[in-house]
């Protein structure tokens, strides 16, 4: 929507405005498309934006390196800090979400987890060895 | 291991959950021989640094695999290739340049802007159609054979330099 309003002593005044809600992810700020004033909604096969970076890359990291170790590549966990400039409980500590539930795994790479799965999370617990006690 | 589709956690069996969790709690209780027997049974090789916390909680994973379908690897090596891009330690499988679920590529060619989306499955969608291939993509955009991960810039110097993660 555009407002113009030429006036004698400012020739032109554009004023556009767009719709928006802000909404606070972990970490970030995300743009949403306001639904109410655009009377749509997202189709349900639509990539989710509530992508959770981190937790992706934090996902990424323990795999690279749980391949790294199946390969025989590295040693040991205490390697892979070395090697990283990492301290090794982290490194230990990010290996365990490679023991996440597969359909849990599925979901965050579909922005479909829920909130509460956050890098957070696993720095803080221990991930249970049975799945359908993580995060039930 | 066969590759199974991971069972939804509401079609998992009341029945298939007590077996599983009998099955960890056995772990738990079974002497360091009998873990060993266990792990050389599912395992190629033996951890350097054995650790028992570690090989329990291995072997749970690997029987809950075995119960209720493992992560595809397609998906795992996505997630790897992706991770090593993001470390220092050199690998002899060399660095695939991917993009992550979610990423909007965007590239300008002739003038034109072009959007590709990444999908959960590490495929493509473009112009209201999915393609398995960044360069299936590039020969639609530009009629003639490119690298696909290259005509979207992921090959230089990696998705984390070009902002687009």
């Amino acid at each position: 929507m555009s407002e113009m309003t030429p006036t004698a002593e400012a020739p032109l005044r554009i004023t556009t405005r767009i719709s928006l809600k802000l909404k606070r992810r972990p970490g970030r700020k995300t743009i949403l498309e306001d639904l109410e004033f655009a009377g749509g909604s997202t189709p349900d096969n639509a990539v989710d934006f509530s992508i959770n970076i981190p937790l992706l890359q934090g996902l990424a990291r323990a795999f690279y390196w749980q391949r790294l170790l199946d390969a025989g590549e590295v040693k040991s966990g205490t390697e892979i800090a070395q090697l990283e400039g990492l301290n090794p409980s982290t490194v230990n500590e990010l290996l365990r979400i490679t023991l996440l539930d597969p359909l849990l795994v599925k979901r965050i790479l579909e922005g479909k987890h829920s909130q509460e799965v956050n890098m957070m999370w696993f720095t803080r617990n221990a991930l249970p060895d049975l799945w359908q006690k993580q995060f039930n | 291991m066969k590759p199974r589709s991971i069972t939804p956690r509401e079609q998992r069996s009341i029945d298939q959950l007590n077996a599983i969790q009998s099955e960890v709690t056995a772990l738990h209780e079974m002497k360091m021989p009998e873990l060993w027997k266990l792990w050389d049974h599912h395992f190629p090789r033996r951890p350097i640094h054995p650790n028992r916390k570690f090989m329990t909680s291995r072997l749970a994973y690997r029987l809950q695999e075995l119960t209720f379908g493992s992560l595809p690897q397609s998906t795992r090596d996505m997630l790897a290739n992706y991770g090593q891009q993001f470390s220092s330690i050199k690998s002899k499988t060399p660095a695939k340049a991917v993009a992550m679920p979610g990423a909007m590529l965007v590239r300008e060619f002739d003038g034109k802007e072009y959007r590709v989306q990444v999908l959960a499955d590490g495929r493509y969608e473009y112009n209201g159609q999915i393609y398995r291939s960044l360069s299936a993509i590039a020969k639609t955009i530009t009629g003639t054979q490119w690298s696909g991960p290259a005509f979207f810039g992921l090959k230089s110097k990696g998705l984390y330099d070009h902002g687009v993660i």
